[in-house]
């Protein structure tokens, strides 16, 4: 019996093929398996890529499809998103790219060759013995073996080729997503979306919805429509309000103020003063005249309440309204702008910083016609309270002593010294200090322990002697409570002593004497 | 013509399957089906390992150990392994013995573990202390008792029966006692078309009478034919990583193993893996491990290797779940 543990130096193979020979027609057996197997290393790299990739695609426009949902003013460029978009691709190639530089080696294909054919592993097996210098006699019957399934392995090699081709193509669904995200994300247009407007329209195909918002603000806006937004008028009531701090003023119209007020015919209709007759006969400006706010509240209920008859109808007149509006502004020549007079446009800053709450009121009005103007929209435009810079919140307690913050409504807080309504009212007014002079207990009680070693201490020595006699007296002494009983019998004794003494007889004279 | 090595080897393989066949069909006229089994315990032992037959009673594992013990000429015996079973029973001890000059001497008597093929029935029923007793001979191949170490002989196989029901009075083995078998067998119920052989061969008149078909210095030299046999890097790596794959927080862990095993195989685990992947390479006309030999032959290398947690318990989860998982996600070096 042979050793067959034992590795013996071993040139030659059976069945008449040299090592080398054998060698060279395995490279040749893994060669086109090789490439195949690039190629399908290439796909699974896409394939396994491509789930990863793809909901990526889909991330940025649905990101901004929810944005402009939530009403989020905010609409980046189209190229922005295209790009963003394009990443998922990008990371896609960069993987492809990567599984493209690996080489497939040899070993590999022939492991390939040896799972497609169930050779387990004779081909790999041989490749393997075949590079070493000693072989044991298992090694060389393994390579012999291996020979005997090289020709069903050469057969398979064009089969591995075509067998493999595929591609991956049921991940269309992402993409569609994204493209169908960027279209809904148009028909839920922001309409004063600063970067929609400012960026020169990124969207090719704009809503319906809009183009209507962007054909009103191309549209020169009506008189009472020219009032400033929110924000003008906050920045507005802001310079009057420092305005007015400059010059010392707390909050008392001064007599050319009032006067004003009266001249201007505090209690008319914004419409009748802004009558172009009135207006040009007066001298005065429209803007002058519609931003003097002295007439009565217009609209205070809630829109809620507001049946849908009258909607209408007020919808009606402020459109007929707009309409003379129009054209009494047209025939003004001059009326806006410069020809304020100093005087009335002081007035009508202070109006404004004074009666905030009239503001406040002005805007929930106009909140309700935007309300309804975005109801008569279809209701996809978000309410332009959500525009509005935030209101004061602040609740602290001051007198007029410093000035009002720019953003003070009279919603609590500090600010200017009537208020009419709101929560400082409520606030006793009268300042109490809120300290206490003086200390009501002795205060805190720190007790601080230190170590100390004990010192002996010099003393006078005593001498031992007998007590002295008591000089301190005894002290309180405690009396008895007398019994009724004991009462009694004291008292008996008092009267029958004093009753021996009254009947003593008289004293006798000395027989000395 | 003189032949060269590769044909001696090819020689030797043939001559090993041969024995093999021979061994498998003497076995197989006293059991009937159960070829995985047989063959699996076949492999233990010409892989020079031990195996672990565990099956509910009446399966026959009692008698295929004992028909692998007629079939090889070798020394058989058997150990019924109860509760009061103690070491020395099993190992032996000295033993006062009258002297025929009148006096007394203390003998050596050698117990039944020393044998070549040792029948440890229901194992599990004896305490660990008897239990530990098998450790040393298992391994080492030898008896410590006392002062005396006694050599076994080879071959030398421990062919250990259990049952997995009736728990109550056993005593599962330790997790060393269990690592030093090369295989664990599960034997399942016969095919349907097999109980009419069974019941014609056990109830019939006639004796089945096994013959000496091998022997154990032919054994030995088939072990050494199967140890010769190489292994490629491919099937020798993915047999390390099975193994690593049932270590939990391993490289290779599943989930489940990760989620459901406390301890993991040892390398012992390799071992048995190359060694039961040689028999089957040599069984299948090949001369070199393959991926797929180390393949079939893991779950009973590997299942009782595998300690599941107190978790993977109440889950459900068993050993051989866990060893399945891992074939599952392992996959073979190089493969694309």
């Amino acid at each position: 019996m042979a050793s067959p543990h034992d590795s013996v130096p071993h040139d030659s193979v059976p069945h008449g093929m040299a090592p080398e020979d054998l060698s060279q027609e395995l490279a040749r057996l893994a060669a086109p398996t090789r490439s195949s197997l690039g190629v399908e290393l290439q796909r699974a790299a896409h394939v396994q890529a491509v789930p990863i990739a793809l909901p990526w695609i889909l991330a940025f426009p649905l990101l901004y499809l929810m944005l402009r949902l939530l009403g989020v003013a905010w609409a980046p460029p189209m190229i922005l998103l295209v790009l963003l978009s394009l990443l998922p691709a990008l990371f896609v190639y960069a993987v492809q790219r990567q599984s493209k530089e690996r080489e497939v080696e040899d070993f590999e294909a022939l492991a390939r060759i040896d799972d497609e054919l169930e050779l387990r592993d004779r081909l790999t097996a041989a490749r393997e013995f075949l590079a070493l210098e000693e072989r044991t006699p298992f090694m060389n019957a393994a390579i012999a073996d291996a020979r005997a399934h090289l020709e069903r392995a050469q057969a398979f090699r064009a089969e591995t080729a075509r067998a493999r081709i595929g591609i991956p193509l049921r991940q269309l669904h992402w993409p569609a997503g994204a493209v169908l995200a960027l279209w809904l994300s148009s028909f839920f247009a922001v309409p004063h979306a600063s970067g929609s407007g400012e960026s020169g329209e990124p969207f090719a195909a704009m809503g319906r919805n809009d183009i209507v918002a962007q054909v009103e603000r191309q549209e020169p806006e009506p008189r009472e429509r020219s009032e400033p937004r929110p924000e003008r008028r906050s920045e507005a009531s802001r310079a009057s309000q420092e305005g007015s701090h400059k010059r010392g003023d707390s909050g008392e119209l001064d007599p050319q103020r009032k006067r004003s007020r009266g001249e201007q015919g505090q209690g008319k209709s914004s419409q009748a003063q802004s009558s172009a007759g009135q207006s040009s006969g007066e001298g005065q400006s429209t803007d002058q005249a519609q931003s003097t706010k002295g007439g009565p509240k217009k609209r205070k209920k809630p829109k809620a309440q507001k049946p849908p008859k009258e909607r209408v109808a007020k919808k009606r007149r402020k459109q007929e309204q707009l309409d003379q509006e129009s054209v009494a502004s047209s025939g003004q020549g001059k009326g806006r702008g410069s020809s304020r007079s100093p005087t009335a446009s002081e007035w009508t800053s202070k109006d404004q910083s004074v009666a905030d709450d009239e503001e406040e009121l002005e805007d929930e009005d106009e909140v309700d016609d935007e309300d309804e103007e975005s109801e008569a929209r279809g209701g996809l435009q978000p309410a332009l309270r959500s525009r509005k810079p935030p209101v004061n919140r602040d609740l602290n307690i001051s007198f007029g002593g410093g000035p009002p913050p720019p953003n003070a409504n009279g919603r609590g807080g500090p600010g200017l010294p009537k208020k009419q309504r709101g929560v400082a009212q409520l606030v006793l007014g009268i300042p109490y200090p809120d300290q206490i002079a003086g200390q009501p207990n002795p205060g805190r009680t720190k007790v601080t322990q230190e170590r100390i070693e004990p010192q002996p201490q010099d003393a006078a020595p005593v001498e031992a002697s007998a007590r002295k006699e008591r000089v301190l007296p005894m002290g309180h002494l405690s009396r008895p409570v007398l019994l009724p009983w004991m009462q009694r019998l004291v008292r008996d004794f008092q009267l029958s002593l004093q009753a021996s003494l009254k009947r003593k007889p008289e004293v006798e004279p000395s027989r000395d004497d | 013509m003189t032949e060269t090595d590769s044909q001696i080897a090819e020689r030797d393989a043939q001559e090993f399957r041969e024995a093999h066949g021979k061994i498998k069909s003497e076995v197989q006229r006293f059991i009937v089906g159960q070829e995985p089994v047989i063959d699996a315990a076949l492999t233990a032992l010409f892989a020079g390992g031990h195996v672990m037959l565990e099956g509910v009673p009446g399966l026959g594992k009692t008698m295929l150990v004992r028909a692998i013990g007629e079939a090889v000429d070798i020394q058989f015996s058997r150990i019924q392994f109860t509760p009061d079973l103690m070491p020395a029973d099993i190992q032996g001890t000295n033993v006062l013995v009258e002297q025929e000059g009148g006096g007394h001497e203390l003998r050596f008597q050698q117990g039944p573990l020393v044998s070549n093929l040792v029948l440890a029935d229901e194992i599990n029923r004896a305490t660990p202390r008897t239990q530990s007793a098998l450790l040393e001979a298992m391994q080492e191949k030898q008896i410590s008792v006392a002062n005396r170490v006694i050599k076994l002989d080879e071959p030398y196989c421990v062919m250990a029966t259990q049952n997995p029901v009736e728990q109550e009075g056993t005593y599962p083995l330790p997790e060393a006692q269990l690592d030093r078998f090369l295989m664990k067998i599960i034997v399942g119920y016969p095919e349907l078309d097999e109980y009419e052989e069974i019941v014609d061969r056990t109830t019939g008149g006639k004796d089945v009478d096994i013959q000496h078909v091998s022997s154990g210095a032919e054994i030995m030299r088939f072990r050494q034919v199967i140890r010769s046999v190489p292994v490629p890097d491919r099937a020798k790596k993915y047999a390390v990583r099975l193994v690593v794959g049932t270590q939990p927080k391993s490289e290779f862990a599943s989930q489940m193993v990760n989620e459901a095993v406390a301890l993991g195989s040892s390398p012992r685990g390799v071992q048995g893996l190359m060694l039961a992947g040689k028999v089957r390479a040599l069984l299948a006309g090949r001369f070199a491990v393959s991926v797929d030999d180390v393949r079939d032959a893991a779950m009973d290398v590997l299942r009782h290797r595998v300690l599941v947690s107190f978790h993977g318990q109440a889950e459900g989860i068993t050993a051989d779940d866990v060893v399945r998982s891992v074939l599952e996600t392992v996959q073979a070096p190089n493969m694309s």
